[in-house]
């Protein structure tokens, strides 16, 4: 998929905007790696539960590993979209709820791996570790859904602004971004099951 | 699994009421805590004049003297005693005692807070029963998010200091809702313009009672 998505995402034909010009083309970057980091991190959740009902420590292990690469996503995703909004926006940071959710979920996960690494005891730690995960997933999903919706936003199709959906994503971008979406989640999912094997390894 | 009894819930809480207002020590902190901060807020401002800045102070002191008082809550008791009342109540019955003692804790650190602070820093709140509803909502919220967490850092090799790393980010999205919403109450904004955040509050409140309610048990075993 990335095969397909990567040429086209520099080569392909764009909608030119006012303002935005070519950096449009980092909609395949900065919005994927969000759709990626989200599916990671439900990946992360659902193994913190598969844990707690089941008790098998490779679950446990596989939810760090999932939370790890997806906040790797997570960064390079504000970086790129930090670098859009210097374009668009005129500044890398602005007050926007999207950006402070962005914030939180980093800050969320960091605050997991700190809680993974002060607990020396492992089931211990793997419990604890999932109940944090799981309390503090389902505090970002209502972050997510709600904070948008009481507070304007200057992303794309928020608070009276268009939506990319409307007019400005070209017929032939479609493809390309949905095909980005999916493609850096397998690549996610893929970094993850390498991650996962080695650990396995090492175990044994 | 037991079935929750009301009784044994309502024992809890006043078990855990008593030994509160029974040790000067637990009380004298909680109250000291609160008053010196204002004071140092008093020095700091003399007096404020913008509501967003009023309202900011308000709950940033609410949150940190909150996340001090609820952190000790598993930590009070000794080891021997936690397995005594794990013995003859269960998980459910624990965390949610354990919720509605921390909400009244943190109700009475707001309702103590509000006229110390109006009295050194001027009192800017239009709609005071507005701000009085909020408070309640957020006390609600604050103390069941902070409940789990302190139960999940006391399973932690660091001390309570933990609670307050784990609880930043979880709580951040809780605080500019409340932010929000109490400065519309202070602003004196007719009611019905921001029902949807008093909506929102709300259901933070039934979300995380009801995950810590699934999630607590667990926690609670070694």
């Amino acid at each position: 998929m990335l095969i397909y998505a990567l040429p086209m995402a520099w080569l392909g034909e764009v909608s030119v905007q006012v303002i935005l010009h070519e950096t449009i083309r980092n909609l395949y970057f900065h919005v994927t790696m969000w759709f990626a980091m989200i599916f990671l991190f439900g990946f992360s959740f659902f193994h913190a539960i598969q844990f707690l009902r089941k008790g098998n420590l490779i679950s446990d292990m596989k939810s760090t590993l999932y939370a790890e690469v997806g906040m790797v996503f997570g960064a390079v995703g504000i970086v790129t979209g930090m670098i859009w909004a210097n374009f668009t926006w005129g500044a890398p940071w602005v007050n926007d709820p999207k950006l402070n959710g962005a914030a939180v979920a980093l800050l969320i996960y960091i605050a997991y791996f700190i809680l993974k690494s002060s607990i020396t005891e492992s089931i211990r730690r793997a419990k604890t570790a999932s109940v944090y995960n799981i309390f503090s997933f389902v505090m970002l999903i209502l972050l997510i859904g709600i904070m948008p919706r009481i507070n304007d936003s200057l992303h794309p199709g928020n608070g009276g602004n268009p939506g990319f959906g409307g007019y400005a994503l070209k017929n032939s971008m479609r493809p390309v971004f949905y095909s980005a979406v999916v493609g850096w989640t397998i690549i996610g999912l893929w970094l993850a099951e390498v991650k996962i094997k080695w650990k396995s390894k090492m175990i044994e | 699994m037991s079935r929750i009894s009301v009784e044994r819930v309502k024992m809890l809480v006043r078990k855990d009421l008593l030994l509160e207002f029974r040790s000067k020590a637990a009380m004298g902190e909680l109250l000291v805590y609160v008053i010196s901060t204002v004071f140092v807020c008093y020095r700091a401002f003399h007096s404020i004049s913008s509501v967003p800045v009023w309202n900011a102070l308000f709950w940033i002191i609410i949150l940190f003297s909150s996340i001090n008082a609820v952190s000790r809550s598993f930590y009070r008791e000794s080891r021997a005693k936690r397995i005594y009342y794990y013995q003859i109540a269960g998980p459910e019955e624990i965390i949610l005692s354990k919720i509605i003692f921390n909400f009244l804790l943190v109700l009475f650190l707001c309702l103590i807070t509000l006229p110390l602070y109006s009295l050194f820093l001027g009192n800017l709140a239009d709609d005071l029963w507005m701000f009085l509803l909020v408070a309640i909502l957020a006390s609600g919220a604050f103390s069941s998010i902070l409940t789990l967490i302190s139960a999940i850092a006391s399973k932690s090799d660091q001390g309570p200091g933990l609670t307050a790393i784990l609880t930043f980010p979880v709580i951040l999205p809780l605080l500019m809702v409340t932010l929000k919403a109490s400065k519309n109450a202070m602003d004196g904004i007719d009611t019905s313009q921001y029902t949807n955040l008093l909506v929102v509050m709300l259901a933070f409140n039934v979300v995380s009672v009801a995950l810590s309610y699934i999630l607590f048990p667990y926690l609670w075993r070694d």
